[in-house]
């Protein structure tokens, strides 16, 4: 039942967006109807006499909770390997999407994956989408993510059931691949479909995914450009600009920190920067000029990195200033700070259902707000005070 | 590395800090329900107060002087006066404060007459119980109080100017000639090109000229406004000139817009030599002392017909050139016929210039005639036909001319500005400026301002009048060298600020940016200029990064505390309720309940708020886990914020929170928000009474 995402993702604002609850929902109830969140539908339906409005929500095996990335807090998988690496064949680059169509190609041509679901843009509309590409051809005629915000698991039962993809790559946010750890987390026999495709998690750095009003409120209302003279919008490695590129080759850029006023509600609370659960996390951080950062977590990634770079897709550089890399995950801390905000919120909404909580939620606040007047003044007199 | 676990808002309680309270008698007006002494007392026994003192008149001279004296000798840091109306007497303590060197913060006049006003007959003991915790709850606030630094800024004296039409070349103009340098700026190709054209179109083309060749006027034709960063007094702004981008820096930046008209439509075919707009028509009219019609005009008819969607705030001024249309029409063509056919002819302000012209059209020999709204007059080849309500007949009218209303446009550039700017727009892309009821003129403050056509399309004699009333302000703001901010704006914690953005989107005044810093996120900042104190950052923020001083959660959290504390007398049988009044609608309206002696049931707390948008629902929740019943949120009514919509945003908060409470299995009646009116006593009283009903029927945090 979609109860605990309502109560403890959606209305804490808290949705990732990663689309994975969408997609594995048993009775297809759950939508995306222009909010922040999926919402649920109830579908009218005739049951014995009546014409009712069934909700069909709570029949379910709670596949929604089980694919929820937000309903738990995730440690990161251990490092095994962190590489600079560029682009070699055809298309020489540092760029992280190079390196991840690098990858995926390389992949694709070994036959270790059948195919990809990725974030990419619609080159007609610049509106982010989810794609599959199945070929080398489809890989290399991707943009890739371009942090603007789509749910990447839209395209994951079409990829599954309908092209019966068995070794499926995703490449999205950091939350996609943290989507796909609770999945396989999960003992419930239905989901064992998509358990056992999903084989290559990939994930780029992220502080946060835009809004794709972005395109419309930066891009065409204010710089004055059209969507059809725009050929293709992209981040600057360095991560301080997005580059809208025109067809006559011009380039519009607009200040990170511009985009960054778009960013979706869900990822204010995120910490999970360079793609903790991700068997590849691909970024600019860290990479010497012109390179980028490839972060190799698991066997899986092990093997396709390896692959890449045997065939000559992939070429590794000097070494990965670490200290960058040290650096932002001490800045976990902030946003963890803003995880147990939210937790205490819905601790103290516990502690008001059930009296048990209450000691708990009175020292968690007092812990987090460390303000209490009764904690905090020693001095007021105990003894005269007549009116208790 | 930063400890996630510590908040560490600001420090607890000044330790030394020596508390003060005046209890007034209020010339033994309240002396029937209330012994002071007995209050005194309580206040003794029941906080930390280093002096407390009874004084008949705190606000006469001689107890002004003994308070003043006790601030001295007893070397005290705050001071409460507990006695009557605050807004009467709070500037007067104020000054006091400031005489005995003590900061206008640290002094507050709280009213307890509403004390004496509960139901039932409690006795002396429960009012003095009442009192006292209204003055515990204010110890706590002012324990907290911070005085506000003033923020003092240099004002850069020069201003940009966006539109060169009328009412940009006139305010560039006398800007330059007030010795200010003034940049202007136009989307088009050339100046004095948009718009309705003037009466003397040779008089704006000689403005045109002297604005090229002003020594203090720079004038960019084709260029734009591509970014504005930076505060009033001293903006950096980006220009565009086809691929030039040229940065200046003004004190002032003046939106001086046009309205475009757009060209002539028609569903049927007609004779375009014969049927124009008004627009066209102007240019005729202009054209004609030049070079005068082979075949001058005999039936001239005016339409002021025009579908709801095309008056648009513009009705005033189709009408208005109509009739200057028609006076000059009959100047020029002595013999002819002017019929104006007219369902509603808006003239603008009484008495002005709009009903000079009727009068002179009358004189002229203009024939008006009113068609009914039902039906409207309709142009045939020969004629046209309009049902006269007078006879009683349908009547055709010949015509060599018939002046059909040209609806405006906004100017394209219109939808720039306002993304740039952060000036909202209405439904036909016009420009609102927010404020114009309180300070017509003025988006922000100061430094922005808006005029002319950007508006709602404008005869040129208002344009004038806006242009030097604009002027008139710029001017003065740009002479002032520096100003000065004495409001509590907000305050980022650097090491809290996760740079996720929430903030500058929940703020009303675009205050708030985002600026890149070493590590990978990035960083809150507010302008101070910009900021106006409302607080919906405050709460907006998911780690409480932001803080607002005077209204700190730490101030308000111990003000909850203190509301709780002591369980009062007989009122322990009412529900405990803590009020979050806006200061300017709930906690107003309390004060003037207490001020007119009008009782209300309950055993409320008030805790002021600056305005609504600092309403939290940690606040509301903790206060319902540490035992209150209810908790009520007073705000403005939807459109009346004095921060411009901090009432809507508490509202989807108080929305959000009784969701998630109905979610978590809790009665969400506990927990409410009202809108009222600062002097709305009736609305007070009946919606406290309300709420305490809906809650003797389902006590707080009582499962479903």
């Amino acid at each position: 039942m979609v109860k605990r995402l309502e109560a403890e993702v959606w209305s804490q604002n808290n949705c990732a967006g990663c689309g994975l609850c969408v997609a594995v929902c048993s009775k297809q109830v759950l939508r995306w109807d222009g909010e922040d969140h999926p919402v649920l539908e109830k579908r009218p339906k005739v049951v014995g006499f009546t014409k009712g409005n069934l909700d069909s929500c709570s029949f379910c095996q709670k596949f929604c909770e089980e694919a929820c990335p937000r309903l738990e807090r995730w440690s990161p998988l251990e490092t095994q390997a962190t590489l600079s690496v560029k682009a070699r064949g055809p298309v020489k680059s540092g760029a992280p999407n190079d390196i991840i169509r690098a990858i995926l190609t390389a992949g694709r041509s070994a036959g270790l994956i059948d195919g990809v679901a990725m974030l990419d843009l619609d080159p007609w509309t610049l509106e982010p989408l989810a794609r599959i590409a199945t070929t080398v051809e489809d890989i290399v005629d991707t943009v890739g993510p371009q942090y603007l915000w789509a749910p990447v698991f839209d395209v994951l039962n079409e990829a599954v059931f309908r092209w019966k993809m068995e070794n499926l790559a995703v490449v999205g946010a950091p939350c996609a691949s943290e989507a796909i750890r609770k999945l396989r987390d999960s003992t419930n026999p239905r989901l064992k479909p998509y358990q056992s495709s999903l084989r290559l998690r990939i994930s780029i750095f992220c502080t946060g995914m835009y809004q794709p009003e972005l395109v419309d409120e930066v891009l065409i209302r204010r710089m004055g450009l059209h969507r059809d003279q725009i050929k293709r919008l992209e981040v600057s490695p360095d991560r301080k600009w997005l580059h809208a590129v025109l067809w006559d080759g011009s380039k519009h850029s607009i200040p990170r920190q511009l985009a960054e006023e778009y960013t979706r509600p869900g990822c204010a609370t995120c910490n999970d920067y360079l793609g903790d659960s991700a068997d590849l996390a691909v970024g600019t951080l860290g990479a010497p000029e012109g390179a980028s950062t490839l972060i190799v977590r698991s066997q899986a990634g092990d093997v396709f990195a390896r692959n890449a770079i045997q065939m000559n897709l992939l070429e590794t550089g000097p070494a990965v200033d670490q200290e960058a890399l040290t650096a932002s995950r001490q800045e976990k801390g902030r946003r963890a700070a803003a995880q147990d905000l939210m937790d205490l919120k819905l601790l103290m909404l516990d502690a008001l259902a059930d009296p048990l909580q209450h000691n708990e939620a009175v020292r968690q606040f007092i812990r987090l707000y460390r303000t209490p007047a009764r904690v905090n003044e020693p001095d007021r007199p105990q003894n005269g005070c007549t009116g208790c | 590395m930063i400890d996630p676990m510590l908040f560490p808002v600001a420090p607890p309680m000044i330790p030394q800090a020596r508390m003060g309270v005046i209890i007034c008698r209020c010339g033994g007006k309240m002396e029937e329900a209330l012994d002071p002494y007995l209050l005194s007392e309580r206040v003794r026994a029941c906080s930390n107060a280093s002096y407390v003192a009874v004084e008949a008149f705190p606000c006469g001279k001689g107890g002004q002087e003994r308070i003043h004296r006790a601030i001295q000798s007893e070397g005290l840091d705050r001071v409460v006066v507990a006695g009557c109306a605050p807004r009467l007497v709070g500037a007067l303590f104020q000054r006091l404060a400031v005489r005995s060197g003590l900061d206008e913060a640290y002094i507050q006049a709280i009213d307890i007459r509403e004390s004496c006003l509960i139901p039932e007959p409690g006795g002396p003991a429960v009012v003095a119980d009442l009192a006292a915790r209204k003055i515990s709850i204010e110890m706590a606030r002012l324990g907290r109080a911070k005085p506000v630094e003033p923020l003092t800024y240099p004002i850069r004296p020069s201003a940009l100017v966006a539109g060169g039409n009328l009412a940009g070349l006139v305010t560039a103009t006398s800007l330059a000639n007030a010795g200010l340098p003034v940049y202007l700026i136009e989307a088009a190709s050339a100046l004095g090109q948009a718009g309705m054209p003037s009466q003397s179109m040779a008089a704006l083309a000689a403005l045109v000229e002297a604005v090229k060749h002003h020594g203090r006027i720079t004038s960019l034709t084709n260029a734009h406004l591509d970014g504005l960063s930076g505060r009033p007094g001293d903006y950096r702004v980006q220009i565009r000139q086809g691929n030039r981008v040229i940065e200046e820096q003004v004190g002032a930046v003046v939106v001086a817009l046009d309205a475009h008209p757009r060209p002539f439509h028609s569903n049927q075919w007609v004779d375009r030599e014969r049927v124009r707009t008004q627009v066209e028509f102007a240019i005729e009219l202009e054209t004609v002392p030049l070079v005068p019609a082979l075949i001058p005009p005999r039936h001239i008819v005016f339409l002021l017909s025009f579908t709801e969607a095309e008056r648009g705030g513009s009705a005033r001024v189709y009408s208005r050139t109509a009739l200057r249309q028609a006076i000059r029409a009959r100047e020029l063509w002595p013999g002819a016929q002017v019929t104006l056919l007219y369902q509603d002819l808006e003239l603008g302000e009484k008495f002005g210039e709009g009903e000079n012209e009727l009068m002179q059209a009358r004189a002229t020999g203009v024939s008006l005639l009113r068609y009914q709204p039902a039906r409207p007059p309709v142009i045939r080849e020969k004629t046209v036909d309009v049902f006269d309500p007078h006879t009683g007949e349908e009547r055709a009218l010949a015509y060599d001319r018939a002046v059909v209303v040209a609806p405006f446009d906004r100017e394209p550039e219109a939808d720039r500005l306002a993304t740039i700017l952060g000036i909202p727009q209405d439904a036909q892309g016009f420009l609102i400026d927010p404020r114009r009821r309180l300070r017509p003129g003025r988006v922000t403050d100061d430094g922005i301002y808006l005029l002319g056509g950007a508006h709602k399309p404008q005869v040129e004699d208002e344009i004038l009048l806006q242009a030097a009333t604009v002027t008139a302000r710029v001017k003065r703001f740009l002479r002032q060298g520096a100003f000065q901010v004495k409001i509590a704006t907000a305050r980022v914690d650097a090491n809290r600020c996760t740079g996720c953005g929430d903030c500058t989107r929940a703020c009303p005044e675009s205050a708030i940016r985002l600026v890149p810093r070493e590590s990978v996120l990035s960083l809150s900042q507010v302008e101070p200029t910009r900021c106006t104190g409302c607080g919906a950052c405050v709460v907006a923020c998911p780690v409480r990064a932001m803080g607002l001083p005077g209204w700190e959660d730490d101030s308000l959290l111990a003000q909850i505390e203190a509301s709780l504390q002591a369980p009062v007398g007989i009122a322990q049988r009412q529900p405990r309720i803590i009020v979050f009044g806006c200061e300017w609608s709930g906690q107003a309206a309390a004060e003037l309940a207490g001020v007119r002696g009008v009782s209300y049931p309950g055993n409320l707390s008030m805790i002021r708020l600056n305005c609504s948008a600092r309403f939290d629902p940690y606040h509301a929740l903790w206060a319902l886990l540490n035992g209150a019943d209810g908790v009520l949120m007073l705000a403005c009514p939807p459109g009346e914020c004095h921060y411009g919509h901090g009432n809507r945003l508490a509202r989807n908060r108080m929305a959000a929170l009784q969701q998630q409470m109905q979610e978590y299995g809790i009665d969400p009646s506990c927990v409410r928000l009202e809108f009222i009116q600062g002097d709305d006593i009736e609305k007070f009283t009946q919606v406290v009474a309300d709420f305490v009903s809906a809650l003797q029927k389902q006590p707080a945090g009582m499962a479903l």
